[in-house]
This record gives C-alpha cells, structure tokens and sequence, in this order.
C-alpha cells in the first residue's frame, strides 16, 4: 500500500471517523493535549534544572521520581495526538511544522533514553547541592530545549504548512 | 466598548493581526509560557498533595523565579492576543472564565508559598493540601476554558 492508501485508511478508521463525527470530541482532546504537555514539561523542569544545578538543593534521588510522572504525560499526549492525526491525516502527514515536531520529539526521546540508561545510575546517589558533569548536564539542557521546540512547532502546524510558506 | 475599539486600532493589535508572523510568534510563546507556569505550579502542588515526600519544599524555590518569568511571557503575550481581537475575548464567557480562573489560580499559589514556608518536612498542613488541589484545579480549568474560547 502506498502512502495516499494507508492515510485513506487512517481517515476512514473508526477513531477518525468518531473523531471528526463527535463535536466535542477533537477540542476535549486539545484540552487533554494541553494538560499533558503542561505536566511534561513540568516534571522535565524539575529533572533538568536539578541536573542542571539551578534547582541543586533538591535531592537527585526523589527528583528522579518525576521521570513517570513524564512518561505517564508523554503517553496522555500520545494517544491524544494520535486522536488529531486519525481526524485528519491529510493535513498532518505533510504539514511542515508537524514533520519538525516528530523529528524534534524522536531525537528528544534518544537523548532521554540516552540519560536514563547510561547517565542515570551513575548519578542516582548523589547528594544535594553537588554538581553532574557536563555531559549530563548538556543532556539537560538539549531536552529542555528540543520540548520547546516541540511545543512551538506544535503551535505552529496551522501556520507552517510547507517551506513556501516561510517566503 | 470604545476602548476596546481603540485597543484594536494600536500598533501591537495590527501587528498581532495582519502581519505574516505576528500571530503565530504571539501563540507560540503563550504555549511555552504556560508549560513554564503551570508545569511548574503543577509539581509543587503534587509535591505538597504528598508525591515525592523526600524533596523538602523550600527546594522548589530556585524554580519559582522561573515560573515568574514564565508568567511574566504570558501575561504580555496574552495582553498582545488580546489586543488583536478585544471585543470578541471582551464578550466571550469561557474567555472571562479562564481570567477569573487565572486570578484565583494566583492567590491560590501565593497563599500555598505562605503556608509551606519554613515547612520542610515530608508531610504538609492539611490547609496546604486543599490549597495546593485548589490551585491543580484553576490552572488546569483555566486550560480548559482557554481551550474552549476558541470554539464557543
């Protein structure tokens, strides 16, 4: 099946359909979309920060607890997300800014997986008020960065639809 | 009604509405001044509700001039929005909702960092626990009734 055959199949699936049939439905799940990314980026803020040594007092043990709370959000999103794309994926799959977001959220998750299985247990010890090493705290500062590029490419998906529109 | 007539006639209100990238620059930083607001009051709320007891409270202070700064962004982006289309959010409930929401949220989170000061042990009041539900429930309200002006 060719890329036109599977989005067909995706816009006629029973979530699409429900979705876009539903009123109520497409702006629940914005709403949804919007807490989870609040909650995300939040329990990120705590990890990062204190890995970054701005918020040092906060031991990194009890930080690290944070890291489901991110997981259990991203996966709010998740599915959320792919509620929007079943509604329409003729308008997503080629839009510009969308394209960016999915590079941003893949690489984003590369450099978390990256932190929690080779840099996590290095450090799950240390005391409050020490300072990571500069590989983690670049790592830090990367995920920060790209979820907010995440969330401003997000933003910008009705605006961004292709290079022609950036002039 | 005048003035928000007016309010739609400045500089910033035309910018916000006719220019290429005003709108969209304007939205996307309201979106990244709210993960910073409430992500950031969110987790201090949870924290005092009793998740992550081992973090003592007054750790979360380095963070809170973040949350300021992140207020401080949506409260110019969101005057700026505003502007672009006064009497339409001026007129619109879910809109006063969110603000009202808002306001509260505020006053809820001032009086949580009153109560939880000097409070660093694992357990917190249980006047700072209702506070700290109290404050989820505006923040997150107000995302709801934000989410909703733009279809009702």
């Amino acid at each position: 099946m060719d890329i036109t055959g599977i989005l067909t199949a995706i816009e006629a699936s029973w979530l699409g359909v429900t979705i876009r049939d539903v009123a109520w439905l497409f702006p629940m799940l914005e709403t949804l979309h919007f807490m989870g990314l609040c909650t995300l980026f939040g329990s990120l803020m705590v990890i990062d920060l204190r890995l970054l040594g701005i918020a040092r007092f906060i031991p990194m043990g009890p930080a690290m607890s944070f890291v489901p709370i991110s997981i259990g959000a991203f996966l709010v999103n998740l599915c959320s997300g792919i509620g929007f794309f079943c509604a329409d994926p003729f308008t997503y799959y080629p839009n510009l800014a969308f394209r960016i977001k999915m590079i941003l959220i893949l690489v984003a998750g590369l450099n978390a997986v990256w932190f929690q299985y080779i840099e996590a247990p290095k450090i799950k010890s240390l005391p409050p008020g020490t300072s990571t090493t500069l590989t983690v705290k670049a790592i830090a500062a990367l995920s920060l960065m790209l979820w907010t590029g995440v969330i401003v490419m997000g933003r910008m998906i009705p605006y961004l639809e292709d290079w022609s529109n950036l002039q | 009604m005048e003035f928000l007539t007016w309010i739609e006639g400045t500089a910033v209100a035309l910018w916000v509405r006719e220019s290429l990238w005003g709108y969209p620059i304007v939205l996307s930083s309201h979106a990244v001044g709210m993960a910073i607001v409430v992500g950031m009051v969110s987790m201090i709320d949870i924290r005092v509700l009793g998740f992550a007891r081992k973090i003592p409270i007054s750790s979360f202070n380095s963070l809170f001039n973040l949350t300021w700064a992140g207020f401080a962004i949506n409260f110019t982006s969101g005057c700026m929005l505003f502007s672009g289309d006064a009497i339409k959010f001026f007129n619109s409930t879910p809109f006063r909702i969110k603000i009202i929401l808002i306001i509260l949220g505020m006053i809820s989170v001032w009086m949580l960092l009153r109560e939880v000061k000097g409070m660093d042990s694992g357990v917190s009041s249980t006047k700072a626990r209702i506070i700290a539900a109290v404050s989820l429930l505006c923040w997150f309200g107000a995302i709801t009734a934000g989410r909703l002006t733009a279809y009702l």
